[in-house]
């Protein structure tokens, strides 16, 4: 705004500058100019006319007196007409000189008093009053006049003077204009130089700006690129990390009966051991019984044998116990079983994306899966309304529950509840996971299935699992809620739609 | 030192079948009592002492690991031993370093190894109440000895060893074996002038040392120039019971951990950085410990290690320090 205020002063000030020259300008050679040669000659002319006139009339005079006729009224008013028409002229014509000198001015006054003196009297005077001729031709016009035309030429020479002087002026004033021009000239091409300088550099700006673009556009869309590789890396690794902690969950949950199972059966392998050498020594009993030729001491010692032999075998406690034992074996197996069947039904990566699903067998899946975590501290109570079968995909949906639970357990730090219920309604199926846990607090809720928002420690959690969860949900058309109070607990509520709609893959 | 007496075992585990299972197998050979949680089982130990401890770690409400450090307080000379299917490396850390483990054994586990580790076990604690017995019976007969402090707590809780034979005029010596060199005189910066620090960084320079100084406490990384130090260790160990061994190391794995345990008896895990408090508080407990074993050469079974096998995998230089090691013993006399 400055040098917007800085410009406007300067443009007003050269305006106002040019002004005062041009004025200037004008002012001179108006003065110069002003000085009329033509009237100067006229004026002279003027005065030799009326000089003229003079002259006649003093010959009309002078032939009156040394003829003493009288003339004619012609002759007599010819020239004194003439000369006062001419007197009148030089007074108020335009080749006036009256105001132009105060001493001319003088002379003329006194030149008009004679002049007009002796046109009065020449118009009465007659022949006989040759005294008053006489008076009449000795009037010194002549010599007035020539004081006139003298006074009127010095005034002309200051005036000629004055002309001169202003045309030197003027010529000085010419010249100075022109070096002012010159120099303006001068630095107008300074800066004519200067902004096609700055207008050439500009044009190379502006190419080299459109290079530079382009490479910028090019880093930034690279580190885009890169930021959506290392997006979709953390998306996956979350996954990993999640599926870490499952798979030892779950490794956990087959190791168990698999150590139990395992172990019970070597130990009914090594005691069938024991039961063969029974059965041995029952046998040589009842084959020496049976035989016609056994002595009564044989059968007796095989006996005895036989019996000490069941002394220390006990079979029937044994093969009690080895019941139990396989029982619990095949318990052990049918777990694992059971388990690696619910992880099929959890990956569910046989079935296809749009598939009919029931949620209350998805919400058991995942139950199963999270047992570990469960067990023992947490108390699940299931209230499972009768459902539709929904359109889904059904791994996800599982993993979106899996998600919740684990969750609901996370919060609840010793014992606590997990309450999950399901029920339909007429556009869908809604399911509400609540726990007893910590609850959060405003602040906390409203960032929820913010990527990257945990309230775990750093290292602990990666914070996507509720954001993964929104974005499944909402990819299903469905919709997720959460309400908690602190210290209370937290309720998740999600709803899904019955049908997909035929979206774009 | 055996008794006709059998051995009496703890077992403690969430899963009722998987303690089914182990009263079948051990059924005739020991005294067994069964706990289906932590809380049961240390309520059991209080009523009465066992020899053997084997627990599960993965338990709800207290974990293993917890559970046989409580078990430690209450039952100092009982053997401890955790079954562990799922690493949780930092419940294994903390057991090593706070429960005094004597073994890990894996999920599921075989049986016979289960039963050797056990019978081990059984042969470890009875020596170690053997050694508190007699301590006991001559502090009751003759003057107070200043060994009897020994009794009470056997050797698990840092202790003022009997000054007569471990004190030496010199400060006792340690060794840290790394590939980087600068951790021994930072060490030796931290303890100042209670210890001489000296520093090793292979297998071989190590041994060299142990061979000139009389080495208390080894503190040593987890591989030397890319080799596992676990078999120098468990060599080690086996020759030199007294030795005490601390790992430092900046990765620390469940599975190194607990071979360290069961073949090396490491008795702590540290990891890097060094801490100064940290490392003073262990070199000087590792010491007490190692005066602890010096004195009392019996105390030698608790610490126990499995024999290493040596595989065909193992490389040469590992069979040379073994016989180097053997004859470590008798270059030093005590």
């Amino acid at each position: 705004m400055a040098s917007r205020g800085r410009d406007s002063g300067v443009l007003g000030g050269v305006a106002f500058g040019a002004l005062i020259a041009v004025l200037l300008l004008g002012f001179l050679v108006f003065k110069t100019l002003s000085f009329d040669r033509s009237l100067h000659q006229q004026r002279l002319a003027a005065l030799r006319t009326i000089d003229d006139f003079d002259g006649e009339l003093n010959r009309v005079f002078v032939r009156i007196l040394s003829t003493g006729l009288e003339l004619g009224l012609e002759e007599k008013q010819g020239p004194r007409l003439d000369m006062a028409r001419a007197l009148n002229a030089l007074q108020e014509g335009n080749v006036s000189l009256a105001g132009l000198s105060p001493a001319l001015d003088a002379a003329m006054d006194t030149y008009y008093d004679t002049a007009g003196t002796k046109i009065r009297i020449a118009t009465d005077v007659t022949a006989d009053q040759k005294e008053r001729l006489k008076t009449l031709i000795e009037l010194p016009t002549a010599v007035q006049l020539a004081n006139v035309e003298r006074a009127y030429q010095a005034w002309y020479q200051t005036r000629l003077e004055e002309a001169d002087l202003y045309r030197l002026i003027l010529i000085g004033y010419t010249v100075f204009l022109l070096l002012a021009l010159a120099y303006l000239g001068y630095r107008l091409q300074l800066s004519y130089s200067a902004l096609d300088r700055v207008n050439r550099e500009l044009v190379d700006a502006n190419r080299t700006l459109e290079s530079k673009v382009a490479a910028r556009t090019k880093e930034l869309s690279g580190a885009l690129k890169d930021l959506k590789d290392s997006q979709s890396q953390l998306i996956q690794s979350e996954k990993m990390a999640s599926l870490g902690t499952m798979v030892a969950g779950v490794a956990h949950e087959i190791n168990t009966p698999l150590g139990y199972a395992r172990s019970n059966a070597e130990i009914v392998r090594s005691s069938l051991g024991s039961i063969r050498e029974l059965c041995a020594a029952q046998g040589k009993a009842l084959g020496l019984l049976a035989a016609a030729n056994s002595s009564e001491q044989e059968i007796a010692g095989a006996l005895a044998e036989a019996e000490q032999v069941r002394e220390s075998v006990q079979p029937d406690e044994l093969m009690g116990d080895l019941d139990n034992l396989l029982g619990d074996t095949d318990h052990g197996l049918v777990q694992i079983a059971d388990l690696v069947s619910s992880l099929k039904d959890f990956s569910r990566v046989d079935r296809s994306r749009n598939d009919l699903f029931d949620l209350n067998a998805g919400i058991d899946s995942a139950l199963k899966i999270c047992q570990n975590q469960l067990k023992g501290r947490i108390l699940v109570e299931k209230q499972y309304g009768a459902l539709p079968e929904i359109e889904c995909s059904p791994s996800q949906i599982n993993q979106v529950f899996l998600n919740l639970i684990n969750n609901a357990a996370q919060a609840i730090a010793g014992e606590g509840v997990i309450t999950i219920a399901t029920a339909a309604d007429k556009d869908g199926v809604m399911v509400t996971v609540r726990d007893t846990g910590s609850g959060m607090s405003e602040a906390v809720k409203k960032r929820i299935f913010e990527p990257f928002f945990t309230t775990k420690p750093v290292g602990k959690g990666t914070g996507l699992g509720l954001s993964i969860v929104f974005r499944i949900i909402e990819e299903h058309g469905g919709r997720i809620t959460v309400e908690s109070r602190e210290g209370a607990g937290t309720v998740f509520a999600v709803h899904l739609p019955l049908k997909q709609t035929k979206a774009a893959a | 030192m055996s008794t006709t007496a059998k051995a009496r075992v703890l077992f403690v585990d969430d899963e009722p079948r998987v303690l089914t299972s182990m009263r079948m197998l051990f059924r005739g050979r020991y005294d067994t009592f069964f706990a289906e949680s932590a809380q049961l089982g240390i309520e059991m130990l209080r009523t009465q002492p066992v020899d053997v401890i084997v627990s599960d770690q993965r338990m709800p409400g207290m974990s293993g690991f917890e559970f046989l450090r409580a078990a430690r307080d209450i039952n100092p000379h009982a053997m401890r031993i955790l079954l562990t299917g799922y690493s949780d490396l930092n419940a294994i850390i903390g057991s090593v370093n706070e429960g005094e483990i004597f073994r890990f054994v894996h999920k599921p586990w075989a049986n016979d190894v289960l039963s050797s580790t056990i019978a081990n076990a059984v042969e470890a604690a009875r020596a170690s109440q053997a050694v508190a017995q007699q301590v006991a019976q001559q502090a009751a007969e003759s003057k107070p000895d200043p060994a009897e402090v020994f009794a009470s707590t056997i050797p698990l809780t840092p202790v003022a060893a009997p000054a007569a034979q471990a004190s030496a005029a010199a400060a006792p010596a340690i060794l840290v074996l790394d590939d980087d060199r600068s951790v021994a005189p930072r060490i030796q910066t931290i303890l100042g002038n209670a210890f001489r620090v000296f520093g090793a960084a292979s297998l071989d320079e190590a041994v060299e040392r142990l061979e000139r100084e009389r080495i208390g406490v080894v503190i040593s990384d987890t591989r030397v120039q890319n080799q596992p130090v676990v078999s120098l260790i468990g060599a080690l160990k086996q020759h030199q019971p007294e030795l005490v061994t601390i790992i430092l190391t900046e990765r620390a794995d469940a599975g190194s951990a607990i071979e360290l345990i069961n073949q090396g008896q490491i008795y702590r895990l540290i990891t890097k950085p060094v801490q100064e408090l940290t490392c003073r508080i262990m070199v000087n407990s590792a010491q007490r410990h190692h005066q602890q074993l010096a004195t009392n050469p019996v105390l030698h079974q608790r610490y126990e290690v499995e024999k290493v096998a040596v595989t065909p995998e193992a490389p040469p230089p590992a069979l040379k320090l073994l016989d180097r090691i053997r004859s470590l013993r008798s270059w030093i006399s005590r």
